[in-house]
C-alpha cells in the first residue's frame, strides 16, 4: 500500500468492480481519456478487474482510496512494465467520484505513482500520453518535468472528431531534479496552476 | 483594482459567457463554467495579478465573487 496525506493507493480488488463498472460506463468521464468509449457489461467488467487483480507483472492497477474512510474514489495504472529497459507507462488516472475532482487526490496519486515507479520499481523512464485537449493531464506532466517526445496526429477518434495525442516521458534523472518541487506542496500547486492557465490559453488561441 | 474590474477579469479568466449577469454576490461555484480547472486558473491569476499565493483550500472557503475579491485584498 502506498500512503499519502489525503489518499492511499492499493492493488485493485474484485470488490471494486461495482465502482469501476460505473466509471467505465460513464461517457462523460471517458470523454477525455485516450481509450475508446465502450459500454461494458458487469460480466466484462468483472473479468477485467479479475485479470488485473491476479497479475501484477506487467501492469499494476491501483485503487485510489481516501485515508479518512477507505472509500475508493478512483483508479491509476502503471502499464507495460519493462524490467530489461527499465521503463513503463502511466496508463492513466481516473477520479471517478465527482466529489473529489478538485485536484488534490489527482495530484497526490500521481506523485505517489512516480515515487513508486522510480524509487521502488527502479525504472529509468516513465512515459505518459494524453489528448492534446486534456488540460489537467498536460499540466501535470509539464509541471512535473516530463519532456514532450512528440505528437501523434489524429490518433484518437472521439466525440465526433479526431484528436492529437501528446506523448511525454520523464527520466529518473529528471524525476530526481523535480522531486524537491513535488515535496513542496504549495510551490508545486502554484507551478501546476500556472501551467493549467497557460495551456488553457494556448488551447483557446 | 476595484470590485468591478475584478469581476471583469474574473469573467475573462474563467471564460464566463454572460459577464453582465455577474455581481459581487454571485456564487461562483454555481456558474456553469466553474470547474476544478477554474480553481487552478484562479490560483495562477491571483499570483500574477495580486502577488497572492493562495491554496485550493482557501478558495473552497469562499462562496461569492466578493469573497474571492476580499481574499485578494486581505
Amino acid at each position: 500500500m502506498l500512503k499519502g496525506k489525503f489518499v492511499y493507493l492499493r492493488m485493485i480488488e474484485l470488490a471494486d468492480v461495482e465502482l469501476t463498472y460505473g466509471w467505465h460506463n460513464d461517457c462523460e468521464l471517458q470523454k477525455m481519456t485516450c481509450g475508446p468509449i465502450r459500454v461494458v457489461s458487469k460480466e466484462i467488467e468483472k473479468n477485467w478487474v479479475l485479470s488485473k487483480t491476479t497479475n501484477n507483472g506487467k501492469d499494476i492497477y491501483l485503487s485510489i482510496c481516501l485515508n479518512e474512510n477507505d472509500k475508493m474514489i478512483g483508479l491509476i495504472s502503471i502499464n507495460d512494465i519493462d524490467f530489461l529497459n527499465r521503463k513503463c507507462n502511466c496508463g492513466g488516472i481516473l477520479i471517478g467520484d465527482k466529489d473529489y475532482r478538485d485536484g488534490v487526490a489527482y495530484r497526490e496519486s500521481l506523485k505517489m505513482m512516480r515515487a513508486y515507479v522510480f524509487e521502488q520499481l527502479n525504472m529509468n523512464k516513465l512515459t505518459g500520453k494524453c489528448l492534446e485537449s486534456h488540460v489537467l493531464s498536460r499540466a501535470d506532466m509539464e509541471s512535473a518535468g516530463y519532456k514532450l517526445e512528440g505528437t501523434l496526429r489524429d490518433e484518437v477518434y472521439k466525440n465526433g472528431i479526431f484528436h492529437n495525442v501528446l506523448c511525454y516521458s520523464l527520466l529518473k534523472s529528471e524525476y530526481s531534479e523535480f522531486k524537491s518541487l513535488y515535496d513542496d506542496e504549495d510551490k508545486y500547486l502554484l507551478v501546476f496552476a500556472r501551467m493549467v492557465r497557460k495551456i488553457k490559453k494556448e488551447l483557446k488561441q | 483594482m476595484d470590485i468591478k474590474e475584478f469581476i471583469l477579469k474574473f469573467a475573462e479568466e474563467i471564460e464566463i459567457e454572460n459577464q453582465e449577469d455577474l455581481t459581487p454576490d454571485t456564487v461562483f461555484r454555481d456558474l456553469e463554467e466553474w470547474s476544478s480547472l477554474s480553481v487552478m486558473v484562479f490560483i495562477a491569476f491571483a499570483d500574477e495579478n495580486f502577488g497572492k499565493q493562495i491554496g485550493d483550500k482557501q478558495i473552497a472557503e469562499c462562496n461569492t465573487i466578493q469573497d474571492l475579491y476580499n481574499l485578494m485584498k486581505a
